[in-house]
């Protein structure tokens, strides 16, 4: 246990001299000071949400309470932003461990081959989870305390993005660890990304490209055998707030209400994606 | 007590998918090193040595075969918190400092946070790079990073020691203070296996070295048996021999050089080195000892590989 503390502490480490979780952090705290010295209730009204002193919006958008729906926007802009940050701050911790003169230090010390992988992984996704945490909290804390709006959903977001992230960087650690190339894993994640996200609307693009059964199937078994990225996403900010426009809900495909099951299939798949790195790193000869 | 035993251990490295080729980088090799004692295991480059300890040490696997080590079978945790490991071409994280590292690979190993700092100090100053403690290692010198693997190799203590080219980029005074403290560590029961091709260095510390070439153990032995010439004796004269004497003896036993007071004869068994004997008496020449001759190191590494390649 010791031992894989260490590799963990030494993961947050590297993210940390290397500039990552710094840069992540700065660039957090900066968009809540902005939140934090813009953001004010209406002196007017008393209702209306001003940025620096424009009046933003009405009380209400799309049947949802306008601070609401700004922390919805902001949950979708920030989860979105955290998926490509936090593939560039972490796709290369794989593959740098298992490099020629790494690999050797590490495999040669009293820690099982997998024990090590997941050391290395929990101290990756560790340190985008404090980032996230940190700038969920922090902006919790802002409209919490700016416009009096709590947002327990927005809050758990921090859970949920994190959650997202660890699944989705199961396709990088995959690639990077059998090609041991931190460009490939960064392809391959944003390919994965977009992937994810053209499937998750298959039903309203790609069956009408090509009505075909055997098509349709073999995307429908695609999107349920790798994690689901935007369907995750989509049932996360549910707990934020609902948009009350059903067709702008069924175009992005975001379900009414919170739903666990795109986080049972994602679990599914990115278990077996890290299942299958552990695999091949317990039989690669370094 | 054995410390390191091996049987018949083997690798093939197998590369490509449409066009298979394989490299047998070690075949069937078996060795024994006892405990308390410093091996040199020597050879040409690419002749399997890294590789060797790379799958003693579970950073690779074997094709065939078995070991133990420390009494563990192959793949044991407890080979690897017994043991101490300086890879060749090491790369420590350069954003790290010399002490940080230490910590580092200390908490890795598992050790007591709340000693390790005093160890990790004493080390740096026993491999002596005390002063450069605070400065990350990306300023570090070769020899310098070397000297830290070692440091880093100690830190838990271990019972055996690999070491893989531990003088690479080292100054001549640094392999002499590498060489002390190996004969030193050596001294208090520890075992050191040692990886190199700079065969001085393996010469002047191993008690016993192996000589690897294209993955197969072809000698092992003592560096004195390895090195002596079971058929050649030098005799140690009080005086010159005459010129006289000189091409007497040559015409009765052939082959025989002269350097001053040093005659050197090629006897096919030591009942001809007695007839040798009883000439120079005979002539009233005075012996002062008579020693096999012995090759160096490298001498004897050369002959050996190019008999093994004719």
């Amino acid at each position: 246990m010791r031992s894989a503390l260490g590799v963990i502490r030494y993961t947050t480490l590297e993210a940390i001299r290397k500039g990552t979780l710094i840069a992540y952090f700065i660039i957090g705290t900066l968009i809540i000071l902005v939140f934090l010295l813009g953001i004010r209730l209406s002196p007017e009204d008393g209702t209306s949400m001003e940025f620096f002193g424009n009046k933003v919006a009405t009380r209400e958008i799309m049947g949802l309470d306008l601070v609401n729906f700004w922390l919805l926007q902001l949950y979708g802009s920030a989860s979105g932003a955290i998926m490509l940050f936090g593939l560039f701050g972490t796709a290369g911790m794989i593959p740098s461990f298992v490099e020629k003169g790494t690999a050797e230090l590490f495999l040669s010390k009293p820690l099982s081959r997998a024990s090590l992988f997941i050391s290395r992984f929990t101290g990756a996704v560790g340190g985008i989870s404090l980032n996230i945490v940190f700038f969920t909290i922090g902006m919790w804390l802002v409209f919490g305390i700016k416009l009096g709006v709590w947002n327990w959903g927005f809050l758990a977001s921090a859970f949920f993005t994190s959650y997202i992230f660890a699944c989705f960087f199961s396709v990088a650690v995959l690639s990077g660890i059998i090609t041991q190339s931190t460009a490939v894993a960064i392809i391959m994640g944003f390919a994965f990304s977009l992937f994810s996200g053209i499937l998750e609307t298959r039903e309203l693009v790609l069956y009408k490209a090509w009505d075909n059964a055997i098509f349709h199937r073999t995307l429908d078994v695609l999107y349920y055998i790798t994690p689901q990225l935007d369907a995750m996403k989509n049932s996360a900010g549910t707990l934020i707030g609902t948009l009350e426009i059903p067709a702008a809900r069924r175009l992005a495909n975001i379900p009414e209400s919170f739903t666990i099951l795109p986080f049972v299939y994602s679990t599914l798949s990115a278990t077996a994606l890290y299942s299958l790195s552990i695999w091949y790193f317990k039989r690669k000869d370094y | 007590m054995t410390v390191v035993h091996t049987e018949q251990l083997s690798k093939t490295y197998r590369s490509g998918i449409v066009r298979r080729s394989e490299v047998n980088a070690l075949r069937n090799v078996s060795l024994e090193v006892g405990s308390g004692e410093i091996f040199g295991l020597l050879g040409p480059n690419g002749a399997g040595k890294t590789t060797f300890v790379k799958i003693l040490l579970n950073v690779s696997f074997p094709t065939l075969g078995s070991a133990t080590i420390l009494n563990e079978p192959l793949g044991s945790i407890n080979i690897r918190k017994r043991s101490g490991y300086l890879p060749e071409n090491h790369r420590y994280p350069n954003f790290l400092t010399g002490l940080e590292t230490l910590m580092m690979f200390g908490r890795i190993h598992g050790l007591d946070p709340r000693t390790l700092k005093d160890k990790a100090v004493s080390l740096l100053q026993t491999v002596g790079l005390k002063d450069w403690a605070h400065h990350k290692i990306k300023k570090y010198s070769k020899g310098m990073l070397q000297r830290l693997g070692l440091a880093q190799a100690l830190l838990n203590d271990p019972e055996i020691l690999f070491l893989d080219e531990p003088t690479d980029g080292v100054d001549p005074v640094g392999r002499k203070e590498i060489r002390d403290l190996l004969r030193d560590l050596r001294n208090q029961g520890k075992t050191i296996f040692l990886n190199s091709h700079i065969l001085s260095e393996v010469e002047l510390i191993s008690d016993r070295v192996a000589i690897l070439n294209k993955g197969e153990v072809i000698k092992v032995g003592t560096v004195d048996s390895i090195t002596r010439k079971e058929d050649e004796y030098e005799f140690h004269l009080a005086d010159d021999v005459s010129s006289d004497v000189l091409s007497q003896i040559k015409q009765v036993y052939g082959q025989v050089e002269q350097d001053g007071k040093l005659l050197r004869v090629i006897a096919q068994s030591s009942e001809q080195m007695n007839k040798v004997i009883d000439f120079l008496r005979s002539k009233n020449i005075l012996i002062q000892s008579i020693v096999h001759r012995k090759s160096t190191l490298e001498e004897s590494f050369i002959e050996l590989i190019k008999a093994e390649q004719a």
